[in-house]
């Protein structure tokens, strides 16, 4: 099948016989039926808008702006760079004690002359952040090599002279090229542990999957309505599996059945047990929800 | 529909974005081919109302699966025939395919149809209707449905024998032997 238009034959005359004899034809499907299509059509299309809408709030109360993809792309390199390397700085073993200044340098960004240790001490930020410092500081056998070779500098936000500093370093393992590499590091993981401790901080509940199939169990529909107004998960499912629309059916809910349905539920969701919301109507004989189920197309 | 008129497939995307009256014009489209092809297969207003539900609600369901790589009326078609052969089946003790006669059109309908060409008129639009009908029923269910598909859903023999699962031939074969015997049955009543 594919979209190009179909190769006809020639136009015959029983088609045409039956053309005419089709537009003389006062058949036509009753009223009631076109509303309720439409009417079933223009609830699921407010829930769709309603879901899309809430998920660019929620990124934009995130700071998060059209352009998130990207964004979010670049933020889970990042991490992952971070976590590469990272990971073996905190296996190796605790650095001697002279090495504690390597935290300052790493955050100024320069391969300084070593400072003094005490300022430099002063200066640490919050734990999230100083992970990265911290680690390098612990860190007489740098991962620059590494750096060099899994993070290009656009992902990683560190400048490209930095990036080639790291691949002296390689080649030449002096303690100030360590220093840089390290400080890549830094840069790389701060803005990532911003951005996660931004997003726990505005991230809102979207919804509360128990609180719905609590609702639908319990045919509590001013309860349900809430639930979907908040877009939560139709599909989301209980220790055994079951969504909120089974739970519904399994209590004979008929109303909480057709709102479920209504709002896009899917009426062939099986359970853990692979039980399906039809075998469990007709299990119970509920003609209601079975007649409900088969006009959502329920298997 | 003219050149200006958005295509299915943009309609579709729109509807699964979110825009409801999108799916109207869509339904509002398709509405009659769906009706037709239905109804007179399956020969029963009841039974073509609820299988007219059934199609649209999984229309507007499956909105965001639809990829614009099949037709739009390819893939209503297909859903329309899945839903009419389910249906058959559920109801196969009362009722088949084969079995189903024709249900006249309540006579209602028949005198209230072109009013404005008076009742006389009406009821012979409603007599030329039923005798579309009578030809349609006198067909085995394969060739009506085959016929029906082309026709209403404008589909090439190539997509009737992908929705109703034969090859081509037989598919060929089908409206071929449809188109005779329609030929012979409309002329009768001509």
């Amino acid at each position: 099948m594919s979209a190009s238009p179909p190769r006809r034959d020639p136009p015959d005359d029983a088609d045409e016989r039956y053309r005419r004899a089709s537009e003389r034809d006062p058949s036509r499907p009753s009223e009631a039926t076109r509303r309720a299509v439409l009417a079933h059509a223009a609830r699921l299309a407010a829930a769709r808008a309603g879901r899309a809408g809430r998920l660019r709030r929620w990124l934009s109360g995130a700071g998060i702006g059209p352009g998130w993809r990207p964004a979010f792309l670049g933020t889970l390199a990042a991490a992952a760079l971070a976590a590469v390397v990272i990971a073996p700085q905190l296996l190796s073993p605790a650095p001697p004690p002279g090495e504690v200044e390597a935290p300052a340098i790493a955050r100024s960004g320069t391969a300084a002359p070593p400072p003094a240790a005490g300022p430099a001490q002063e200066r640490a930020p919050p734990v999230a952040s100083v992970q990265a410092p911290a680690s390098a500081s612990r860190a007489p056998v740098t991962p620059a090599p590494m750096l060099a070779a899994r993070a290009p500098p656009a992902a990683s936000g560190a400048p490209a002279d930095a990036a080639a500093d790291t691949e002296d370093a390689a080649r030449r393992p002096l303690p100030g090229a360590q220093v840089t590499a390290n400080a890549s590091a830094a840069r790389a993981v701060a803005p990532v542990a911003a951005l996660a401790r931004n997003a726990a901080a505005a991230a809102p509940v979207p919804g509360d999957p128990q609180g719905l199939r609590r609702a639908a169990e319990a045919g509590d529909l001013a309860a349900l309505t809430a639930q979907l107004a908040s877009g939560v998960d139709l599909e989301a499912r209980d220790d055994q599996g079951r969504t909120a629309l089974m739970l519904a059916v399994l209590r004979g809910r008929a109303d909480a059945v057709a709102l479920l349905l209504a709002h896009g539920a899917d009426p062939s969701a099986a359970d853990g047990h692979g039980l399906t919301p039809m075998q469990a109507a007709i299990a119970a004989g509920d003609r209601d929800i079975i007649a409900a189920l088969r006009r959502y197309g329920a298997r | 529909m003219s050149d200006r008129d958005p295509s299915d497939a943009t309609l579709m995307a729109r509807y699964a974005a979110g825009d409801a009256a999108a799916f109207e014009t869509l339904y509002r489209r398709h509405e009659m081919r769906t009706w037709r092809y239905l109804e007179r297969n399956v020969g029963s207003r009841a039974i073509a109302e609820e299988l007219m539900q059934e199609v649209w609600f999984a229309v507007a369901r499956d909105a965001a699966r639809y990829r614009p790589a099949a037709r739009f009326t390819t893939w209503l078609f297909a859903i329309a025939r899945n839903r009419m052969i389910d249906a058959l089946r559920a109801r196969r003790p009362q009722v088949s395919l084969e079995a189903l006669g024709l249900e006249a059109a309540p006579v209602l309908e028949r005198l209230t149809a072109e009013p404005a060409a008076g009742p006389l008129a009406a009821v012979e639009a409603g007599e030329r209707s039923t005798a579309l009908r009578e030809s349609l029923a006198q067909l085995p269910s394969e060739q009506r449905d085959a016929f029906l598909l082309q026709l209403e859903g404008d589909l090439s023999v190539e997509e009737v024998a992908a929705i109703t699962g034969t090859n081509f031939e037989t598919a060929k074969s089908r409206l071929r032997y449809a188109r005779t015997k329609l030929r012979e049955l409309l002329s009768e009543h001509a």
